[in-house]
């Protein structure tokens, strides 16, 4: 059982604001929609859930948010930049330089070892940091998340958790102001899966907004705020701090098919 | 078919790419079918208008001479004609419409068996004065005036064996009144043999004869056994080249078919695994698999052999047109369509085979893990690479994806290597043969030629001595011979000549009035012929010997004997039948017509005649830099086809890098460098095996001509080449960094999930 994490300092200033957001693929009779009207805002430092069930637009809002996924209509501003109207190189920079992104499948490249993947984040990242300085972050965000033995190894020849944790460490060297983690947990065992959400949970108490996407109601009782879901719409959203709201944010998400 | 339907559905545009790129590639092994779609047609046009398989000049024979013929043992039909070259008066009537200067009159006898006219228009013609026209020299109803009488055209046709030349066919005794000597001058037989050497027997007992007249053959035998064709020969050589480009054609099908197929099995690996993991069996599961790379090979047959029999026809077509004059109906070639419809099936069972085996046998945990069945660090190699830091970052993702899929990699390098290989073959061979003309002739130093027309050695001994005395002006003989069943040229130059400078690679030359003659080098060396060996000539009236006294390096297959001494043995003491000069004044304004009886003659300068040479080269090039652009194509389509599949399976990859902040131009560099060393490895192996097929194809043309051609790669071509890798590889990448940003990140990556 998650404990949730340590107070932390919450600034109230947006780093996330979402207007009006919607997301649809195709057009017509087959069209398909990820999320609609969406308005939302994240404050700096936060740890958001965002919950809800199968096929709700969790991913798809996660995915707006990290910017690699662009609205179809509705504005987004994040760290203080507008993202619905970049371009693609233009949005690719800002991500290198202000998003961390966890994935479910960990998507590390298979053919650079643990520290090379946390390497490249940085060289991207277009931070200019020189090769040494890149190895040593590497290394030391490496052993933050509890690899320091492992940074030779080969995606191939690591575990699920193992490589979630490398996907972690490449998400936050850099430094990012917001971290998007899209159900972080969901291909790891109880154990591992504990690492990683504490990981996270530290993250968000060293002043890095957190949003992550889950299932799981235990890891979302943990967040500063609950985000639920439903048919691409924004449901509720509760703040932990009320237990009459966070309890009204569990049956929101409970009502709606997400297992506790 | 409902599992292939299934793999179109799922990957619509990569299958139709690879099944456009291997029905290609089939239609490719089409020209395959060239010599035989030829041949068939040649073969069908010498059946259906009755090719002798002996044709010879003579000198004047009467009805009865040629009745006699008949009589010889193993002659089955003798059909004779009276050939003549007249000067054709351009000034009366449809002679302006030609801008021919001479034109062929040839004596058909009506009951003849052989050589029979095919006429296009009109109707044949019935007696004197009426003649058939050769196709664009007249029409009907024209009339036109040739060797000073006038003939009234009434049809427009012509025989095979002068299908091509401008030609008058008429009545044979009106005809034979204008050759000389006032007879036919010319024999088609039709024989009953075993094999060539029972047909120079034949030739052997009519040659005697006709001695036993007087008469004798006028130029060497031709020879054309069961039905072939005077160009039987060259299109055989032709073929052979052909069919080296058809076997590289089939080879870039069958790495296309290997890469494809593993691709579509591998990929399935995860899903193969899970089937297994639910109690699939390997066998069924194997069986399953296999049949996708035969559904997609079946479907690239249905598109590929219909374009095999299109190409092979379109190139027989041009060979046809171009060489023979005739244009040939449709042919299929049966065991070529068969045989890459089978070969085909059953490399795609071998491929698939392979790759189901080893996608089945996959350890299952593995495999479960691992989406696209290549992770990477399996391998103790692969590991130590991954020790190592070579470059950047970028640079180590580039280097070890090669390695990732060592077998996909090497496909891609040979797919590469094959195309560069035919582009720079193609432009090599082109540069060979041109260079090897030009070094034919560059002996000769004479600047206009005229070659008399008729058979034999129609300029007589008078006119070969005024030609003689005039300074830059000299007779010779051009004539054919064989030694050891290899037709040689046979020139008779003057002991002194000005006009032939021998690049004497040993020996010297032959000596006034001596049996002796000077050597091909090239022909020599393949043929074991020394100097001082004494060689057996067959010349057209019978064998005679000759000393070896000098080898040259002319790049032909010819000897050269002293005028007076080749004319004597030939039959025609004195005489000549062409005529060298140093300028270029006429030889009309030379030799007074008046004074002599002269013959037709065709008279030609240097440079017409390189150019005529250029334009068969020409045309050769044409055809084989057409073939070669089908096989490059093909093999550059493969190689499109195999990194696409490659950039596709990928694509999960480039999206995470995306993610990470990675712009366009980085994913761009990531590729470039991941292909331009690939493209290097595979350009250099390409010119390499350009350079050895280059060689290999000159090879076997010297060793079955015994001939020296020499190679010259073409150089001037690399540049271009190696451009057109690069711009290919290029575009590669800019599609693929195109369509994998076009694409949402997120959605890209979900699909990997």
């Amino acid at each position: 059982m998650h404990t949730g994490p340590e107070p932390h300092a919450v600034v109230h200033e947006p780093l996330v604001e979402a207007r009006d957001l919607t997301r649809i693929w195709g057009k017509g009779a087959g069209a398909q929609i990820g999320v609609t009207g969406v308005d939302l805002r994240i404050d700096r430092g936060e740890l958001v859930a965002i919950v809800g069930p199968s096929g709700s637009g969790k991913s798809t809002l996660g995915a707006l948010i990290a910017g690699i996924d662009t609205p179809t209509s509705g504005s987004l501003v994040v760290a203080g930049t507008r993202i619905d109207r970049m371009k693609v190189d233009q949005l690719a920079a800002w991500r290198g330089a202000n998003v961390g992104i966890v994935f479910q499948d960990f998507h590390l490249l298979p053919t650079l070892t643990a520290q090379e993947n946390v390497e490249l984040a940085i060289e991207l990242g277009g931070s200019g940091a020189g090769r040494r300085l890149r190895r040593r972050a590497a290394r030391t965000m490496l052993d933050r998340v509890g690899l320091g033995g492992h940074h030779r190894k080969l995606p191939a020849q690591m575990s699920g958790g193992e490589q979630q944790r490398v996907g972690i460490a490449r998400a936050l060297v850099t430094q990012p102001a917001l971290l998007v983690a899209d159900e972080p947990t969901g291909a790891l065992d109880q154990a591992n899966g504990h690492v990683v959400f504490e990981l996270l949970t530290a993250v968000a108490r060293n002043g890095t907004t957190v949003v992550f996407i889950t299932h799981d109601l235990a890891l979302a009782a943990a967040a500063d705020r609950i985000v639920s879901m439903i048919d691409g719409q924004v449901a509720s959203v509760t703040a932990q701090r009320s237990s009459g709201a966070l309890a009204t944010g569990i049956t929101t998400a409970m009502a709606t098919g997400v297992a506790p | 078919m409902s599992g292939l339907l299934g793999q179109v559905r799922r990957a619509p545009g990569r299958i139709i790419a690879s099944v456009l790129a291997l029905s290609l590639a089939i239609g490719a092994i089409g020209v395959l079918a060239i010599p035989t779609v030829t041949e068939g047609s040649l073969h069908a046009a010498v059946e259906r208008d009755g090719l002798g398989d002996i044709i010879v000049g003579t000198t004047p024979l009467d009805r009865q001479q040629v009745e006699l013929l008949r009589g010889i043992p193993n002659v089955a039909s003798v059909s004779a004609a009276a050939v003549v070259a007249v000067e054709l008066d351009a000034a009366a009537g449809a002679g302006e419409r030609s801008a021919v200067d001479t034109v062929r009159l040839i004596g058909l006898a009506p009951d003849r068996e052989l050589d029979l006219l095919r006429i296009d228009a009109g109707r044949v013609a019935t007696g004197p004065g009426e003649v058939v026209a050769s196709p664009g020299l007249a029409e009907p109803g024209d009339r036109i005036v040739a060797g000073g009488r006038t003939f009234d055209v009434v049809g427009v046709g012509a025989a095979l064996l002068w299908v091509g030349a401008d030609a008058l066919y008429g009545d044979i005794d009106e005809m034979a009144a204008l050759a000389r000597g006032a007879g036919t001058n010319h024999l088609s037989i039709l024989a009953v043999f075993d094999d060539e050497s029972s047909l120079r027997a034949i030739v052997a007992d009519v040659r005697e004869a006709l001695a036993t007249d007087g008469d004798t053959f006028t130029e060497f035998p031709e020879y054309l056994p069961d039905g072939t064709t005077p160009i039987d020969a060259d299109i055989r050589q032709v073929s052979t080249l052909i069919g080296m480009l058809g076997v590289m054609a089939g080879l870039v099908a069958l790495v296309l078919l290997a890469s494809t197929t593993n691709t579509l099995i591998t990929e399935r690996t995860r899903e193969v695994a899970v089937m297994r993991a639910l109690g699939g069996r390997r066998r069924p599961l194997r069986r399953r698999l296999r049949r996708i790379a035969i559904g997609i090979t079946a479907a690239s047959l249905v598109v590929g052999l219909p374009l095999g029999v299109v190409i092979s026809n379109v190139i027989a077509r041009m060979v046809l047109e171009e060489f023979v004059g005739i244009t040939p109906e449709v042919a299929v070639d049966w065991r070529v369509l068969v045989g890459s419809a089978v070969g085909a099936l059953i490399g795609a069972r071998l491929v698939a085979a392979r790759a189901a085996r080893r996608v089945t046998n996959a350890q299952l945990a593995a495999a479960l893990r691992d989406r696209e069945g290549a992770p990477f660090g399996a391998s103790w190699l692969q590991r130590s690479i991954a020790a190592l830091p070579t470059g950047g970052l970028i640079s180590r993702i580039a280097t070890r994806s090669s390695l990732r899929r060592p077998g996909r990699t090497v496909a891609v390098v040979a797919q590469i290597a094959a195309a560069v290989g035919v582009a720079f073959l193609v432009p090599s061979l082109a540069t060979s043969v041109n260079e090897y003309n030009s070094a034919a002739f560059e002996s000769w130093q004479w600047e206009v030629s005229a070659v008399a027309e008729d058979a034999g050695l129609p300029i007589d001994a008078a006119v070969a001595d005024a030609v003689d005395g005039v300074a830059g002006f000299e007779a010779g003989i051009y004539t054919f011979g064989s030694i050891d069943d290899w037709e040689v040229d046979a020139w008779g130059i003057r002991h002194d000549t000005v006009m032939f400078d021998a690049d004497l690679r040993a020996g010297r030359a032959p000596a006034p009035g001596e049996h002796e003659t000077m050597v091909s080098a090239g022909f020599a060396e393949r043929r074991g012929i020394d100097i001082g060996d004494t060689i057996e000539v067959e010349l057209a009236p019978g064998t005679v010997p000759y000393e070896v006294v000098g080898l040259v390096d002319d790049y032909s297959r010819a000897i050269y004997i002293d005028r007076e001494i080749l004319a004597a043995d030939v039959g025609a003491p004195g005489r000549a039948n062409v005529v060298w000069s140093l300028s270029e004044t006429p030889i009309g304004a030379l030799i007074d017509g008046s004074r002599f009886d002269l013959p037709t003659l065709d008279v030609s300068t240097a440079e017409e005649v390189r150019a005529e040479s250029g334009a068969g080269r020409d045309a050769i090039v044409v055809i084989f830099g057409a073939i070669g652009a089908i096989v490059a194509g093909v093999a550059a389509l493969a190689v499109m086809s195999s990194m696409l599949v490659s950039l596709f399976e990928r694509r999960h990859e480039l999206a995470a890098l995306q993610s990470l902040g990675a712009r366009r131009r980085r994913l761009r560099g990531l590729l470039v460098r991941e292909l331009l060393p690939l493209g290097a490895v595979g350009t250099a192996l390409g010119l390499v095996l350009g350079g050895l097929g280059t060689r290999g194809i000159i090879g076997s043309f010297e060793s079955s001509n015994a001939v020296d051609i020499g190679v010259v790669d073409a150089v001037g071509a690399i540049p271009f080449v190696v451009g057109a890798t690069v711009l290919m590889l290029v575009a590669l990448v800019l599609v693929a960094v195109r369509s994998a940003s076009r694409r949402p990140i997120a959605v890209t990556l979900r699909g990997a999930a």
